[in-house]
């Protein structure tokens, strides 16, 4: 596919225009990733706001009924709850992973099972983090496979 | 609680199949004292099964501990069956029993494991192909 770059001027304002046959899946990704892309979540970290966009978001944690975005370099605190961002993430790339993760598919490198019985991730930036077996079927479904 | 009462009725249904299974196999007659015993054992398993469970909030480690626990508790289990049931239980029939079970366990595990090496691998060829589509 082709693809133009037109550079405007600062004071111009951005926008994206596609010239496509039909919106296929690869499209719709594509489209959801862009209208995402500056999308961000409000996180807190040494007493200070911060905006935080969806792509830079590798996972988030509940610990001990705290909510954290974890990015590559930093962590955020979040005064939502994770059912919360979890409705606010659902049409993103973002997916629950367990009772207390909601896991960035964009940052998954890959998937893996442990001795103990458990599917594991290893992310982008090398960490591994725990996806509950009951999530799998989730995951997949998102992923395009299994049942729909 | 429903889940947990269908996989112990699967543990239970397991277990005492194999155990008619390897008696056969060993050509002993099966009498009434002997299913009582296999009834009690399977039972004692299915009920024991809670070990095994996987509440997320454990480490990987203390998963195999539990299930460490699980398996001491079952011998211990025919043991203590084989003892009040009047039969001799030398350390060498002893020994068959744990080997008995320990391969009933890795038997599991391992099919387990295949199973779930298959279903990662292909999230993992679709989190590729996402990738590739995504460039």
């Amino acid at each position: 596919m082709k693809v133009i770059i037109d550079e405007i001027k600062e004071t111009q304002e951005e926008y994206i225009l596609f010239h496509i046959r039909e919106v296929d899946d690869k499209m719709s990704r594509a489209i959801r990733y862009i209208e995402n892309m500056d999308i961000y979540l409000v996180g807190k970290s040494d007493e200070k706001l911060y905006k935080v966009k969806y792509k830079d978001i590798y996972y988030i944690e509940t610990v001990d009924k705290k909510s954290f975005l974890y990015t590559g370099e930093n962590v955020f605190s979040s005064s939502e709850k994770l059912y919360q961002l979890e409705n606010k993430l659902e049409h993103t790339d973002f997916i629950r992973v367990s009772k207390s993760m909601i896991l960035n598919i964009d940052k998954l490198e890959l998937v893996y099972p442990t001795i103990s019985g458990r599917f594991e991730a290893k992310l982008l930036n090398q960490e591994a983090v725990t996806i509950s077996r009951s999530y799998v079927p989730e995951l997949k479904k998102k992923l395009g496979l299994g049942r729909s | 609680m429903k889940t947990f009462v269908k996989h112990a009725c699967i543990i239970f249904c397991v277990i005492f199949t194999v155990l008619v299974l390897i008696h056969f196999l060993r050509g002993e007659a099966l009498t009434g004292q002997v299913v009582a015993s296999f009834i009690i054992i399977s039972l004692f398993s299915s009920a024991m099964s809670f070990l095994l469970k996987d509440n997320e909030k454990i480490s990987g480690r203390r998963v195999i501990l539990q299930q460490i626990i699980y398996l001491t508790a079952i011998m211990a289990a025919i043991i203590g069956i084989s003892y009040y049931g009047g039969w001799k239980l030398s350390v060498g029939i002893a020994a068959i029993n744990f080997i008995i079970v320990m391969s009933i366990y890795i038997l599991i595990k391992f099919l387990l494991y295949k199973e779930d090496k298959k279903e990662a691998e292909s999230i993992n060829a679709a989190l590729k192909n996402r990738t590739i589509g995504a460039k």
